[in-house]
């Protein structure tokens, strides 16, 4: 009489126990399913250089954001809209911009970088650079006043009127603050 | 202002701005609009952004109020504006078919 007590208690146990797991095992993959359109986009944005990442994963991600939002309680719908909008990105979209980004970078004359990499690292003899403001003159004292180094004692500066006229060797230590600083209009 | 070649899909994309220039328009809207997917629309939008006809920018909401992160729009700056329609007359007049042949009137030369 025993034994039968404790087999009917070990299979209502058991049967509860794995109903429980069964039922987390379907809300693990629920939610995991939920999250792929989240997981495509993540893929997406890796195909972007790295400085203009976060400008498309920001625009992106808030635009999946609202389109799960509008198909809340919708499941199904939720995860087809999600799937094609950032499959759509993964597959076409992001590649194509990325390649638009990488062609932007290299027509403004500078090289594709990461924002934390400084110049100096890219450039270790300082580098041949342009100014291309309107008042070479000011530009010139400024640099002097803020950094003792004058770009006019250079034997390219004022070479000759026009186009080009203003360049000058900008040292190594400088680089960062003059050409890569936001003050200056420069070329290279 | 820089040039950008206008394909079927681009003037469609301009066609959709163009109905309401002053208008911000969403990612997620212009894909309903033109029944492009994001892979399709999103480069479009970006050689537009490129060549200065269109600007993104993030809507004004505070995120917390909406439940959700803060979305960019796009807008036709003035200059994309008139580029746009410049571009959309052009295209309509190359794509326009050719006349079958000249009128005159009854019984006369001209």
């Amino acid at each position: 009489m025993r034994t039968v007590i404790v087999a009917v208690l070990t299979a209502i146990s058991t049967g509860v126990l794995g109903a429980g797991v069964i039922d987390m095992c379907k809300d693990e993959t629920k939610t995991r399913i939920g999250r792929l359109p989240n997981f495509l986009l993540k893929l997406a944005t890796y195909w972007i250089p790295e400085g203009d990442r976060p400008e498309f994963a920001d625009e992106w991600e808030a635009e999946l954001a609202f389109i799960l939002q509008e198909t809340e309680g919708l499941p199904v719908t939720r995860l087809i809209r999600g799937l094609a909008y950032t499959g759509s990105l993964l597959v076409r979209g992001a590649p194509q911009i990325a390649r638009y980004v990488r062609a932007e970078t290299a027509l403004a004359g500078r090289p594709a970088r990461r924002k934390d990499t400084p110049w100096a690292d890219l450039f270790p003899d300082g580098r041949q650079i342009y100014y291309e403001g309107d008042d070479p003159d000011e530009f010139r004292k400024e640099i002097k006043a803020r950094f003792g180094f004058d770009p006019a004692l250079d034997p390219c500066w004022g070479e000759e009127p026009g186009w080009g006229s203003y360049s000058f060797h900008c040292p190594v230590g400088l680089l960062d603050d003059i050409y890569g600083g936001p003050n200056y209009p420069m070329g290279s | 202002m820089g040039k950008v070649q206008i394909t079927v899909a681009v003037a469609r994309v301009l066609r959709e701005f163009l109905a309401e220039p002053s208008e911000p328009r969403y990612g997620y809207e212009l894909m309903h609009a033109t029944s492009f997917p994001s892979g399709k629309l999103y480069p479009i939008l970006k050689r537009l952004m490129v060549v200065g006809w269109l600007i993104k920018e993030r809507e004004p909401t505070a995120a917390p109020e909406v439940g959700r992160p803060i979305r960019s729009y796009y807008r036709l700056t003035p200059d994309g504006t008139e580029a746009a329609r410049y571009a959309l007359a052009e295209l309509s007049e190359q794509i326009s078919p050719p006349l079958l042949g000249s009128l005159r009137p009854n019984g006369g030369l001209a």
